[in-house]
């Protein structure tokens, strides 16, 4: 590697390695400089669908339009807006949407300029059977599978799920590459293991 | 002057002209030589009897690719997969649907663990008819015992982590089986931990608890191969890194196979999970259970698994090596019946009617 040593070489190097990552520290404490610190608290972290549920904001941006959003792992549904007061606080309930499906959501706050200023768990679902990630009490044999037996007129069936699972063009490209490399990885180290008589 | 430490730089063609001080052990190395030195490969060159580089003795390998697979599309499936009862199946309908290329890992994580349970049965049906586990291999073939135990107890798991019908069922099965042993299912029940659910636990041991003890029982396994070498009588006259491109190869194509059945057959989920009926069968590795349990009731889920891990278990005490005696009547007789059963059991599993077990 290093056919001769230079020292000089080496401390300017290590010089100017410290003086990029200086560098880089410093626009990063810009970032943690911005203000952040919302908190949005909720009276229950356990709501029934279609329910009510309390909620607090504080150490906002003062006078201020907050947008209230409930994202799910499949879906997130709008919740309503409100006004921050001059201190950056605000109270007001929230109606859950009777359409939306039992499950774990976030509540996220959205400031004006788009950014996520605060969040809070929130577990959709019936209050009895444990719709949540709490202790299963009242829970039987499921033991956790709760969240199912609330939807109406839900039966048990062994089918299949309906899904759209399309595979972009992207994607078929990818697993095409993948068996092409592994199918002649293979063939080639068999073939390879023959030539050397150890097939 | 010694000019061992020195190379040579020819110039203009006119021969050489400056020596060039050189470190010592640097000069001349290929990079394979410099990779191979510093990981220590030449570690691999130990002596192995050339039968090994026969397919049927490379299914162990296979089988450790296979696990090689599951673990690393475990691990970016786990990314995306929520424990909290309330969101499990939802998320997994998110990897289906929402993550790039999601569709396809999670039908390389089914058709790999479908791969690696047929290629550990063969292997284990292999070792046993070359009888390998008699004296000095008997822990080997125990650890293989405690691996085949293990992927089947991830299985499981697997199953139950879907949150879909067919998980609830397994989940249901599992509890009610806990409840018949006792104190022993205690780890079973959804009361054993209060500040959890019994979901969280069972994701928790398919990605920790179970694949760590499956790797310890790989490493034991291994050493004991390595030290012991196979059950043969042919002189060691080839290489272990002469085993490996063959049997990369091979692996290779299996990862092709398992690539192209996740691409045009990927698994379904079923409906999320509705308590207290059953209406599915079980994954294909339990049907043979399912049939027990159809014909002597729940008591089969326990007794099923026990008679056939507890043959497996004592095979190397009743079957001690003889002269003139390949193998024991009885232990053969034993284990073509067993294999019968387990065979004849998951393709009738399949084709057999739905029946409630819970509550029999």
């Amino acid at each position: 590697m290093f056919r001769t040593f230079k020292w000089n070489t080496f401390r300017n190097f290590f010089a100017a390695t410290l003086g990029a990552a200086t560098l880089l520290l410093a626009m990063s404490t810009s970032a943690f400089a911005h203000p952040t610190g919302g908190v949005i608290s909720l009276a229950s972290n356990r709501v029934a669908v279609g329910g009510t549920v309390g909620l607090t904001g504080e150490k906002l941006e003062k006078n201020s339009n907050i947008r209230l959003e409930l994202r799910g792992t499949l879906d997130n549904y709008p919740v309503g807006e409100v006004k921050t007061d001059t201190a950056g606080k605000f109270q007001m309930s929230i109606v859950l949407p009777p359409h939306i499906p039992a499950g774990a959501y976030t509540l996220v706050a959205i400031a004006a300029d788009g950014d996520v200023a605060a969040r809070a768990d929130l577990t959709v679902g019936t209050l009895t059977g444990g719709a949540g990630s709490g202790p299963v009490t009242g829970m039987q044999g499921m033991s956790g599978m709760a969240g199912t037996q609330e939807m109406p007129g839900m039966h048990a069936t062994d089918e299949m799920m309906a899904l759209r699972r399309t595979t972009s063009g992207g994607e078929w490209a990818f697993i095409a590459a993948f068996l092409i490399v592994t199918f002649a990885g293979g063939a080639v180290l068999l073939r390879k293991a023959a030539s050397m008589g150890h097939g | 002057m010694d000019r061992s430490n020195l190379a040579e730089q020819p110039v203009d063609g006119a021969g050489t002209v400056a020596a060039v001080p050189v470190r010592p052990g640097t000069a001349n190395e290929s990079p394979n030589g410099v990779i191979s030195e510093r990981l220590g490969l030449h570690g691999l060159d130990y002596p192995i009897a050339p039968i090994a580089n026969r397919l049927a003795y490379m299914l162990g390998g296979l089988t450790f690719f296979g696990i090689l697979l599951l673990i690393v599309t475990g691990i970016l499936l786990d990314q995306y997969y929520n424990p909290n009862p309330v969101a499990a199946h939802d998320s997994i309908v998110y990897i289906m649907t929402r993550v790039p290329l999601g569709n396809w890992l999670r039908g390389l994580h089914y058709w790999g663990a479908s791969i690696v349970l047929v290629s550990v049965f063969l292997h284990m049906s292999y070792v046993f008819w070359r009888r390998s586990y008699v004296k000095p291999r008997e822990v080997t073939w125990w650890a293989g015992v405690g691996l085949f135990a293990t992927l089947f107890a991830l299985a499981f798991t697997g199953t139950v982590l879907r949150a879909d019908q067919e998980g609830g069922e397994a989940l249901e099965h599992a509890i009610a089986g806990a409840k018949m042993t006792g104190s022993l299912g205690a780890p079973l029940s959804p009361d054993f931990a209060q500040s959890t659910t019994l979901l969280s636990r069972l994701h928790s041991a398919h990605v920790s608890l179970l694949p760590l003890v499956m790797l310890a029982l790989i490493g034991v396994h291994f050493w004991l191969i390595r030290v012991q070498g196979i059950n043969t009588t042919q002189p060691k006259t080839s290489k272990f890194s002469d085993h490996l491109p063959k049997l990369s190869g091979y692996a290779l194509l299996l990862l092709g196979l398992a690539g192209t059945l996740a691409a045009f057959f990927p698994p379904g989920i079923g409906h999320p999970s509705v308590q207290g009926v059953e209406v599915t069968k079980p994954f294909w590795p339990f049907l043979w259970i399912y049939v027990v349990e159809n014909t002597i009731g729940m008591w089969g889920m326990v007794i099923a698994p026990l008679v056939i891990f507890g043959f497996l278990f004592i095979v190397p005490l009743i079957d001690r090596p003889r002269e003139g005696h390949p193998h024991s009547r009885l232990v053969l007789t034993i284990a073509l019946v067993m294999l019968v059963l387990y065979i004849g059991g998951i393709i009738y599993g399949v084709f057999a009617p739905h029946k409630q077990h819970l509550g029999m």
